[in-house]
């Protein structure tokens, strides 16, 4: 298996494994010695026990003799008192050494054995006694020489001997066995405790190795990362204060923004409440432009009669025009026919100079003609000329009055398009409003969100000052666990 | 400062007057002391007919073309009932000939009289006498006359007329022959 690949936490495991193994093996070894030691030491004093008993039931024993012996000389019943303890108290020892020596079928044999002789010893006891009180002291004394009782009483001592001996005899086997699991305990308690030391200290050696090293350059790039975090932390701590600034000029120009809907919203209303009175002042307009459309048709019809009027009063001049050509013409034939009078005169010699004056006179007066006609024709073709002129110009009037009835038509279809562009407006007005009021709405509801992200921001900045000062601390703590690892300063 | 207008009426009463007036004065001097000229312009410039060098002043009619090589000669027209051959009068001068045709004759010579023409007749035009000196550097001018602003050529009726005469009989003298 690859080391590397091991945890840290599998290796310390690993060695508080062999650790716990080698004191749980250590410790079941010692158990099982100190569980044999203190049975060796139970059957040792259980040994000790069944020697008191046997003890005991000789003491007992003799103790009830005692008692018989006294009765037997003074015949007072005081003296009874040693026997009937020994007779209430003797089953009871029996059952208990029985109990004792349940381990030892030579032991309960011998017991058993004892039972019989102790029933003798005491139904002796208990014979001599009751001879005594109701016979006399020598019979109870020829009783007692017939040795019926010192019979039973060597054979309970006797078979209480060889309990003894057998039961010494285990004592002595069981105190070696349990002296051997003493010092097998204590090996293996010592070795085992020096096993167990040695694997312990190899594991730590190991792991404090391992540890200095791999933990030494992981506290390195923990320190690494500790100021990168560091710097990283105050970036953030930087960004979240230029955020919060930033937050906080959003937050003033949404305030702003907000003030502005509202004023739009409110303008809003005054150009609807403007296009509801340009809308009935249009219709107004409507009326009037209607009105004055009637009166321009009535001058229009007027301007026509003039022209027809004019244009006859051209014809006329014109008239006038070729009436004065022919006079003109007149003249122009009276004045050769003057100019060759003249000639004929002239001709004629001393008798043509009557006629001559004459010709003269009628040369002159054909001269006065052309002149008048002349100025008669300039004033005619002024005439003409200010008819055609006021023609030209009623025409043009004319013109004018069409294109003004156009353009009042035009005006009054402007008019009414007017009208329907300032309900349109109108509308258009109230919908500004409406959306306005719902984009102001819609705009505290984003200052109410940019107030919560201002606070976030401002949250933002403490965690991110928190974190500086946890990254902080924990360079502190690298540095310190680095100069824990390595045992020098870094 | 402004000059009214004459109205219509203060034209036509104006007229009037200078009507009356006309003939109301009384004859001048004597006419010995005057000379009456026809005033005309050949091309553009000013020339004077003597009316006692014309038989008659007449508009131009219709001109027919003769075949002939004689200078001037435009053609015949019917005056009054009457062929008279017709010349133009500024190629005499010495002009280029008009491309336009001449709208006034004048005739002179008589008992045969010659058709003179010419583009523009200005009107009559009576002169002193003294006011006419002979100036014979000319062609067919026998005087010149100061008028007023310009000097006008007096035409030598006769001795153009003569001369056209004498041309047309040495013709006809050579056909004769």
């Amino acid at each position: 298996m690859n080391e590397r690949a091991w945890t840290f936490g599998k290796k310390i495991a690993l060695g508080f494994g062999l650790s716990v193994a080698m004191l749980l093996l250590v410790g079941g070894v010692a158990y099982r010695s100190t569980d044999a030691l203190v049975e060796n030491n139970h059957r040792v004093t259980r040994s000790h026990e069944v020697l008191e008993g046997v003890a005991h039931v000789l003491s007992v024993m003799k103790d009830a003799e005692t008692g018989q012996r006294g009765y037997l000389l003074t015949g007072n019943d005081a003296y009874l008192e040693p026997y009937l303890s020994a007779a209430r108290s003797i089953a009871q020892i029996l059952d208990s050494l029985r109990a004792l020596s349940a381990d030892s079928a030579s032991q309960q044999a011998r017991v058993a054995q004892a039972v019989p002789f102790i029933d003798a010893k005491l139904a002796e006891l208990k014979r001599t006694i009751d001879i005594r009180r109701t016979v006399s002291f020598d019979a109870a004394l020829k009783l007692v020489e017939t040795g019926e009782g010192k019979k039973s009483m060597d054979d309970i001592r006797q078979v209480m001997a060889a309990m003894d001996k057998e039961e010494r005899a285990l004592l002595k086997e069981r105190g070696d066995a349990a002296e051997t699991s003493a010092k097998s305990a204590e090996a293996t308690i010592a070795w085992g405790a020096l096993l167990a030391l040695l694997a312990v200290s190899a594991a730590g050696y190991i792991i404090t190795t391992s540890l200095n090293r791999k933990l030494g350059s992981a506290v390195s790039s923990i320190r690494s990362a500790s100021a990168e975090l560091e710097a990283a932390a105050s970036q953030q701590a930087t960004g979240s204060r230029e955020q919060s600034s930033a937050t906080n000029e959003v937050s003033t120009t949404i305030r702003e923004l907000l003030a502005t809907s509202k004023q739009i919203a409110e303008s809003a209303q005054r150009v609807a409440r403007i296009a509801e009175d340009t809308a009935s002042g249009a219709r107004s307009g409507d009326a009037t432009v209607q009105r004055t459309q009637e009166a321009i048709g009535g001058i229009k019809r007027q301007v026509d009669l003039v022209v027809v009027h004019m244009l006859e009063l051209g014809k006329k001049s014109q008239q006038a025009g070729g009436i004065l050509e022919i006079i003109n013409e007149l003249a122009e034939q009276t004045n050769i026919l003057a100019i060759n009078a003249t000639i004929e005169a002239a001709g004629a010699g001393e008798a043509g100079k009557r006629f001559a004056v004459v010709a003269d006179e009628i040369r002159k007066l054909a001269d006065r003609v052309g002149g008048s006609t002349k100025e008669i024709r300039g004033l005619v073709e002024d005439i003409r000329a200010a008819v055609n002129t006021t023609v030209m110009a009623t025409e043009v009037g004319t013109k004018a009055v069409d294109a003004g009835t156009r353009h009042f038509a035009e005006v009054t279809a402007s008019f009414r398009e007017i009208a329907g562009l300032v309900a349109t407006t109108t509308d258009a007005a109230r919908e500004i409003e409406l959306s306005t009021k719902q984009q102001s709405t819609a705009v505290e509801q984003v200052n109410v969100a940019i107030s919560s992200v201002a606070q976030a921001t401002k949250e933002s900045e403490a965690s991110a000052n928190q974190t500086l000062q946890t990254v902080t601390q924990l360079t502190g703590l690298s540095r310190d666990l680095l100069q824990l690892v390595q045992q020098s300063p870094v | 400062m402004t000059v009214a207008t004459p109205t219509l009426s203060d034209r036509v009463t104006d007229l009037r007057r200078a009507f009356d007036q006309a003939f109301s004065a009384p004859p001048r001097g004597a006419p010995n002391e005057t000379v009456d000229l026809l005033a005309i312009r050949v091309a553009g410039d000013p020339y004077g007919f003597d009316v006692r060098g014309l038989v008659s002043l007449a508009p131009c009619g219709k001109v027919v073309p003769l075949p002939t090589r004689r200078i001037g000669l435009l053609g015949i027209a019917g005056i009054r009932g009457t062929l008279v051959p017709v010349y133009g009068l500024g190629v005499l001068l010495g002009y280029e000939p008009s491309r336009s045709p001449p709208r006034w004759l004048g005739l002179a010579g008589s008992p045969d009289p010659i058709a003179l023409a010419f583009d523009e007749l200005e009107g009559f035009l009576r002169v002193n006498r003294s006011d006419v000196c002979v100036d014979t550097s000319r062609r067919y001018v026998s005087a010149a006359v100061r008028t007023e602003d310009v000097t006008r050529m007096v035409v030598d009726t006769y001795g153009l007329i003569a001369t056209l005469k004498a041309s047309a009989g040495t013709s006809s003298t050579t056909k004769e022959q």
